[in-house]
């Protein structure tokens, strides 16, 4: 380069500057030119990252050549109405917020004649706006209920139990969590009209409580450490902990439990559509499910799932356990959801 | 010369529209958020912060575990950044780089490991046990006393950093005066070194202040439900509720009061400079 070096230094600048916007120019050709379709698909984390991939994911791609399926992070109500959608074709996140997005015109409308199993989902499975419309499909079911350390503390059999004083400090729930006020509703006895004694009961119960936790994977790390010997949590986690060999069992109390709905959908702006609505269709197919039952702990949405052994009998399984449950109605909440929640923040706080 | 003064001249606009972009906007965008509701002009959202307990409460919660842990961090800051000072030239890098080496570690990696420390069966409380007998209720986890040591040890090592540079630029040959002309080494340190080093002190204070102050991370994973701060109140207001506006409301009221305490402490430093000056 000593040819330039004898020049002035301003073509040394000009030749430095074309070199750099040339490699960025290659670099970027490379990101985009790619010759097959890509789907991108926002996940959890973790081992459901795993099993999405095992089983969704790497046998669509089979049966779609040329098709890749890309694992992207989890993308928030939040970030999804900032525009952070951009990119991604579907969404996989909780009932609620896939009901709000579609309220708030994030997302596609799904149509029977798109999905192959659309008739054989049983009806808690659909995700409706508030004006009655679809716009996402559950692919797995859980179950909100108690989790707790049998060889610490006796089995829980109502929600009440939370704040028996003989696990105070021991217990977390989850924050800001509409199913736990819910059950906590339910509990004290009264209905959306007058929250008052749900307030007064969460007064009641903050003293007992370790910590709100914010994550759903959070328990697993307090149990494990025994720092808590009971928690308001769901199903898959709590089993899939148990068979890991930590001291834990789950009930649903006798008031009952929330049923957890983990739905996907198309984002309105994608330019995937079809092929979008394709790999939801094929997340509600029995093989996909039964491995999310198997691996996961979390129930099938497709009512021609056949489950067996003890799979069966501790996941949400059947027509029966999942209307043993209760579906929030999510778009009448939503009208209080805001209240609550700053309420909640108010009485936890203290 | 000219050429090279006009270049950084240029360099440092350019570092200037970048601020403007990146940092200017994005708060006056929060601003305008918390002020600016379904179309409206309104103060709405700061009356809440101001007429409502909880806000109050909490805001003073996190001056206060602010100060304290801003206060620890300078103590045990101080004293590993003259330990250090103090080494031979050659072991510095060594011992900075034993302070500095948390900071490789994610945030969220090192709080899990604090939560098995002061956990149940965690060596402080084991040894408590030891100490005081079994009977003894001694928890640590899920408390104010567990978020001011994670804050502590997320901003030692700023603190350390900080202290240490301004320890390093005072001259050798002024405590060697010092002893000389009779004064012992403590009345040294108190009279020499530690006046000289007040810049550093300000600087790691301020830092350590507001990183306190904005922390998010330390109370959600080590602090009980009395523990929550400022930045947890906005988290929850923006992602959890979805209230983007009291959210933007509350942020703004924490950047207001860092800066103003850290106002406070500059004010403080050009007092301590003047005064060195003047003597």
């Amino acid at each position: 380069m000593h040819f330039i070096k004898r020049k002035n230094k301003y073509t040394y600048w000009i030749f430095m500057f074309g070199i750099i916007a040339s490699l960025m120019f290659v670099l970027s050709a490379c990101g985009s030119s790619s010759e097959s379709k890509e789907i991108v698909v926002t996940s959890f984390g973790g081992k459901y990252d795993e099993v999405f991939t095992k089983y969704v994911a790497k046998p669509f791609e089979e049966k779609n050549p040329g098709v890749k399926v890309k694992l992207a992070p989890y993308t928030g109500i939040a970030k999804l109405s900032q525009g952070g959608g951009s990119s991604i074709d579907i969404v996989q996140l909780d009932d609620f917020d896939i009901i709000d997005a579609a309220n708030k015109g994030l997302l596609s409308p799904l149509e029977k004649k798109d999905f192959t199993s659309w008739d054989k989902l049983y009806e808690q499975a659909f995700l409706n706006s508030k004006d009655g419309k679809v716009f996402g499909l559950t692919n797995v079911f859980g179950a909100w209920g108690i989790a707790y350390n049998p060889e610490k503390t006796t089995k829980p059999t109502s929600w009440n139990d939370l704040w028996r004083t003989d696990v105070k400090g021991k217990v977390t729930m989850m924050s800001q969590w509409i199913p736990d006020i819910l059950m906590t509703q339910k509990a004290t006895n009264t209905t959306m009209e007058n929250m008052n004694p749900v307030w007064e009961a969460y007064k009641k119960i903050t003293p007992s409580i370790a910590q709100y936790y914010s994550s759903f994977s959070a328990p697993e790390a307090l149990f494990k450490s025994n720092q808590v010997v009971m928690a308001s949590w769901f199903d898959g986690r709590a089993l899939a902990l148990k068979k890991a060999g930590t001291p834990i069992d789950f009930v649903i109390p006798k008031e009952g439990g929330i049923l957890i709905r983990s739905g996907m959908s198309v984002v309105k702006n994608s330019k995937n559509q079809d092929l979008a609505k394709k790999l939801i269709d094929f997340a509600m197919t029995p093989e996909a499910q039964q491995g999310f039952a198997k691996e996961l702990y979390y129930g099938p949405t497709n009512s021609t799932v056949k489950l067996d052994g003890d799979v069966a009998d501790d996941v949400v399984y059947g027509k029966d356990k999942i209307s043993g449950l209760t579906t929030p109605d999510w778009n009448n909440i939503f009208t209080k959801r805001e209240e609550w929640l700053l309420k909640w923040q108010e009485v936890t706080s203290r | 010369m000219n050429r090279m003064q006009r270049f950084y001249t240029m360099l440092g606009w350019i570092a200037v529209l970048y601020m403007l972009l990146m940092f200017i906007y994005p708060v006056l965008k929060v601003v305008i958020t918390s002020v600016w509701v379904n179309g409206q002009f309104t103060f709405d959202n700061y009356k809440t912060i101001f007429s409502t307990a909880i806000y109050r409460q909490v805001l003073v919660k996190t001056l206060w575990i602010s100060i304290v842990s801003t206060f620890i961090t300078l103590i045990i800051g101080y004293a590993l950044a003259n330990f250090i000072a103090k080494r031979p030239a050659k072991k510095q890098g060594f011992w900075l780089m034993i302070v500095i080496a948390s900071m490789f570690m994610s945030l969220t990696v090192r709080l899990f490991g604090w939560m098995i420390v002061l956990g149940e069966k965690g060596p402080i409380i084991q040894l408590f046990r030891l100490l005081f007998g079994e009977k003894q209720e001694l928890t640590l986890m899920f408390s104010s006393v567990a978020v001011i040591i994670g804050i502590v040890h997320f901003v030692l090592p700023f603190v350390v950093l900080n202290i240490y540079t301004t320890l390093k630029k005072i001259e050798p040959s002024l405590s060697e005066a010092s002893i000389m002309l009779g004064a012992s080494p403590m009345r040294t340190f108190w009279k020499v070194i530690f006046p000289l080093s007040l810049p550093g002190v300000y600087a790691g204070a301020s830092l350590a202040f507001s990183l306190a102050a904005s922390t998010f991370l330390v109370p959600t994973i080590l602090g009980g439900p009395k523990d929550s701060l400022m930045s947890n109140l906005a988290y929850n207001s923006t992602i959890t509720v979805g209230n983007m506006g009291l959210g933007s409301a509350i942020s703004f009221v924490l950047l207001i009061i860092i800066v103003a305490v850290l106002m406070g402490l500059s004010a403080l430093e050009r007092r301590g400079h003047h005064a060195s000056e003047s003597r």
